[in-house]
């Protein structure tokens, strides 16, 4: 039969032909094509038919299968389908509950997810010059760092050298570990986020200014900015304009404007703005390049010359400073600052990283799968009793198209329906998810358009990929199999959805190890001995009015029985912020290396439990010998380090002892050495640092008795009232500062177990509403196993056997996947866990008992069924 | 219905079936409208032509029985309705109109008929 057209073209012509044209083309072409044969031979003639294929492409012959729709009267129709379709959801309650229910949970959660990610996103944008704003950054030569702050000089030498930067601000803060002393008449406060800025800060920035002026409020010395929220606090309803307020008991400020209280999509927040040329002291006031505390954004003219002005920077800055440089500064967009996970040094609070929004999404599509799923599996489980429906509905000539289009119309109803819900649902757990993100969405947030739009294309998403399976099997029946009574559940149906069950599975169970795997080591970074101890021991910012009287402080508290030691030191020992470089002396190696430095007091040791190794720590002398009445070159100074200091040394702590160092300016020699300690996040090694015996310090530590910890407290505040009147008892507890640098992590858990509940919860309203059509095609079969002597636990079984291996069948496949997903996690620690057998183990007993109770509930009531109901039909 | 423009080729495919008569379809259309034209024509645009003229009421359509020859396809048999033959005089009509008025001397060519 090689005289036949060619077979491609002529089911490419089926496939793109209307089929009301279609046979009188495909016979056409035909007799066209047999003419053809006779005449210009075989190859011609199957080209031609080619030819004549492709002529047929335009549009009067590609498919309008809609044209002989429109003949119809399609709004009957589809109020018919609507009818059907409610009638259907009013009489399975529970299943529709069930459909209903699980869905909306699911779209909850994304768009709880939803307005997280588009808050997140939406970080600074509010800023007019937002997109030509840049944050400058400095790279330290030879460590990966960057910290978001430049040298003081940067912006002004920007503004003067480049016609291209339009303007800039600094902004200069002493970090939150040190908190200004804040008084009006009777109000005082201490208060951490109290920036300096030049006086164009309000020309980089859009923040509102309710009063004052723009242009001049920060151009005085003296004068301070606050916010509205401030405003009140301090002044009630007055009006603070002029207003003075008492800055740390020495100076008086000016209130020159009240700006709007600061969006929450800001990455950095204020409370008060004082103008820079507050400073007195020609350290902040000369322009000095040794230096990198000094938050600098600048706006360009046009955000195309960032990458000129980077490139020209170094050069620039050589020139201005005289010296060889090696700094690095970069210029980053300010729109990119908040996610970027570079962060923002110096105390403007912590940012997110785009990573953590990925988390985030990631999970939320993980639910709504899983919740599309459920809804797929109901939807296929119930064909069995729409079929004769569907049959009917064949054979009074419903196209395919017409059916799925029905179904298709009846998920996206139930989706319709489950999205309000989940509105109503995302409303109510809007507190707990503030907690959970630390952020304050309201209720206005939810109602946006840009929101609900979103809530939309979610829900329009869901519908489409939960619907689109049932509808594609229940329009495929075949009406004579189903009008015929014998239709059973196709096999590949069976297996599609048992795939489907796994697979929430898979994601529940993967989810509930991860959530153990985080716990346990959170609890691991938590319980680890660090070296020091760091139990009942209280930090506190220090004073001058302590400073002044130290000896007679230290003494007065030492007074009280509940207090064990008082020290004082220039940082927390969990986040030590300073950094030098040490070079030992009389050493075949001669190296510089980078140490942590942290300036403590002689009882610093004592006090924080911690344990020399070899020589001794600073002592009474030492302290003496650099004493400001010796000239500076005559001091020695006595270091103490870390084990790990020692290391790039080759050094045991024995030889180290006395060994001469040279440190920043500073001659000395090694007096001790004691044991490693952490004092940051266990992310991280453990670094090698070094005590300084200066006497600059910002913090005072002191270790209570571990009994009757409140009435301590009450006297410890009692005596500091006494003693410091001018500073507010705030203190922190050490150890919830250590826990605080696992900030990340803690939320990373609460939202691992938050969705593993709920991934799990809406798998099983899936697995149950599966259990309950199963035992209903069952009942026949049970009833007669019944009759036949079976007991109710050996119909249990029987039931819950085949769902329970899904079960497990799930795990075999999460756990390795869940084994390396969060092997890969841990290795972000330098100290960790092991993942062990125990959350695996865990995981699949927790899943497996809940699995097993849901299926039981079902099949259960099935088997103690009374036979007769079921079989007496026949 | 889209305007009642005829087109040179249709009004030559509305002929065409004419002349044919009761075995116009498209093969036979696209074969009778090559003789007479003497111009290669494709059964893409006769069948484009036909639905359109279908479309816009100059062309009914029928088919006919089913038969051995083209594979058990029907055949798909065209006739000229009432308002096609009236679209095509009309055509007729404008032409011989415009060459009675043609002035004298302006062609070489003299209509056939006058």
């Amino acid at each position: 039969m090689n005289s036949m057209p060619p077979k491609l073209a002529r089911s490419l012509l089926k496939v793109f032909c209307d089929p009301s044209f279609h046979e009188e083309v495909e016979g056409d072409l035909d007799e066209l094509f047999a003419y053809n044969l006779r005449h210009v031979g075989k190859r011609k003639a199957r080209l031609r038919y080619w030819g004549d294929v492709f002529k047929h492409f335009n549009r009067y012959f590609i498919t309008r299968r809609s044209s002989y729709n429109s003949s119809q009267n399609m709004f009957d129709m589809w109020t018919s389908y609507l009818k059907i379709a409610l009638r259907n959801l009013l009489k399975n309650k529970r299943y529709s509950a069930l459909n209903i229910f699980g869905l909306a949970i699911g779209m909850a959660c994304a768009i709880l997810i939803m307005i997280y990610s588009l808050h997140e996103l939406s970080f600074d944008r509010f800023h007019e010059k937002a997109e030509r704003t840049y944050l400058v950054y400095t790279e330290f030569a030879g460590e990966d760092i960057a910290i978001s702050s430049a040298p003081n000089a940067m912006i002004p030498t920007l503004l003067r050298e480049f016609p291209e930067v339009e303007t800039g601000t600094r902004i200069f803060n002493r970090g939150a570990y040190n908190p200004y002393t804040v008084k009006y008449e009777e109000h005082i406060f201490k208060e951490d986020r109290l920036f300096h800025a030049d006086s164009t800060f309000f020309n980089v920035f859009s923040f509102e200014l309710i009063k004052g002026d723009r242009q001049k409020c920060l151009s005085a010395p003296k004068s301070v900015v606050l916010t509205e929220e401030m405003a009140l606090k301090y002044f009630g309803d007055a009006d603070p304009m002029g207003k003075v307020l008492r800055i740390d008991n020495r100076s008086d400020y000016l209130v020159t404007g009240v700006v709007e209280n600061i969006p929450d999509n800001s990455h950095f927040h204020f409370d008060f703005l004082v103008s820079y040329n507050s400073f007195t002291n020609p350290f902040f006031l000369n322009e000095r390049w040794d230096n990198a505390s000094y938050v600098s954004y600048i706006v360009l003219r046009d955000a195309a010359s960032a990458e000129k002005i980077e490139a020209q920077l170094p050069e620039l800055v050589e020139r201005v400073s005289e010296k060889k440089q090696d700094w690095r500064f970069t210029l980053n967009p300010l729109l990119e600052v908040h996610l970027s996970g570079l962060g923002v040094n110096f105390g403007l609070e912590a940012q997110n990283e785009m990573k953590y929004l990925y988390i985030f999404g990631f999970i939320g599509v993980l639910i709504l799968t899983i919740a599309s799923i459920n809804y797929t599996n109901l939807a296929t489980a119930r064909a069995v009793f729409r079929a004769k429906e569907i049959g009917m509905r064949k054979v009074l000539g419903a196209y395919r198209s017409n059916l799925f289009s029905q179904f298709m119309g009846e998920s996206l109803m139930i989706v319709g329906v489950s999205v309000l819900v989940a509105f109503v649902l995302a409303l109510l757990a809007l507190p707990y998810f503030n907690d959970l993100a630390s952020r304050n969405f309201v209720a206005a947030d939810l109602w946006q358009f840009r929101t609900l739009s979103w809530i939309l294309i979610i829900a329009g998403f869901v519908g489409i990929l939960a619907g689109s399976y049932p509808a594609l099997v229940l329009s495929g029946f075949r009406p004579i199999h189903v009008l015929k009574g014998s239709f059973k559940n196709s096999r590949t149906g069976v297996f599609m959805r048992k795939t489907l069950v796994i697979s929430q599975f898979v994601i529940s169970i993967a989810l509930i190890i991860g959530t153990i795997v985080v716990f346990k080591q959170l609890g691991f970074m938590q319980q680890k001995e660090l070296g020091y101890n760091n139990d009942n021991l209280l930090m506190l910012p220090l004073s001058s009015s302590i400073t002044k009287n130290y000896p007679a402080f230290k003494a007065e508290m030492l007074r009280e029985p509940g207090i064990l030691d008082v020290t004082l030191a220039s940082d927390s020992p969990t986040k030590i912020e300073s950094g030098y470089s040490i070079t030992i002396k009389d050493l075949d190696v001669e190296k510089e290396v980078n140490v942590a430095g942290l300036r403590a007091d002689r009882d610093f040791l004592g006090t924080m439990q911690m344990e020399v190794i070899a020589g001794s720590f600073i002592t009474e002398a030492d302290i003496a010998s650099i004493s400001s009445k010796i000239p500076y070159e005559e001091r020695r100074f006595a270091f103490v380090l870390n084990e790990e200091a020692l290391v790039p040394f080759g050094l045991s702590p024995e030889e180290a002892i006395g060994k001469r160092a040279y440190m920043n300016g500073r001659n000395g020699f090694i007096r001790g050495v004691v044991r490693n300690f952490h004092f940051a996040s266990l992310r991280e090694k453990i670094q090698p640092m070094a005590f300084l015996p200066e006497k600059d310090f910002n913090k005072v530590l002191i270790r209570i008795s571990g009994q009757h910890i409140e009435s301590t407290l009450s006297k410890v505040q009692e005596r500091w009232r006494r003693l410091a009147p001018d500073v507010p008892f705030e203190y922190d507890f050490m150890d919830d500062e250590y826990k605080n640098l696992y900030n990340a992590e803690q939320r990373l858990s609460s939202l691992f177990g938050t969705f593993a509940l709920l991934a799990i919860f809406i798998a099983c309203v899936g697995l149950l509403g599966l259990v309950s059509f199963t035992t209903v095609q069952k009942a026949r079969e049970i009833g007669v196993r019944k009759v036949l002597g079976a007991s109710v636990g050996n119909l249990v079984l029987m039931l819950n056997k085949g769902f329970i291996r899904l079960v497990l069948l799930a795990f075999v496949v999460a756990a390795p996947l869940a084994y390396f997903l969060m092997r890969g996690w841990l290795n972000e620690f330098e100290y960790r866990v092991q993942i062990g057998f125990w959350p695996i183990l865990i995981a699949i007993g927790v899943t497996a008992v809940i699995a097993f109770m849901t299926v039981s509930i079902q099949s259960f009531r099935a088997a103690v069924s009374n036979p007769v109901d079921v079989l007496k039909e026949e | 219905m889209k305007g009642t423009y005829l087109g040179e080729f249709e009004e030559l495919v509305l002929l065409t079936i004419g002349i044919l008569g009761e075995n116009a379809y498209g093969v036979a259309i696209k074969q009778e409208l090559e003789q007479q034209s003497k111009r290669k024509i494709s059964i893409g645009a006769v069948h484009a032509s036909t639905n359109r003229l279908v479309e816009k009421g100059f062309l009914e359509a029928e088919f006919g029985e089913v038969t051995k020859e083209r594979g058990g396809k029907r055949k798909k048999f065209y006739r000229v309705t009432l308002y096609g033959q009236k679209a095509l005089k009309a055509a007729m009509e404008l032409r011989q109109q415009m060459w009675a008025q043609v002035h004298p001397g302006a062609f070489e060519i003299k209509p056939v008929n006058s």
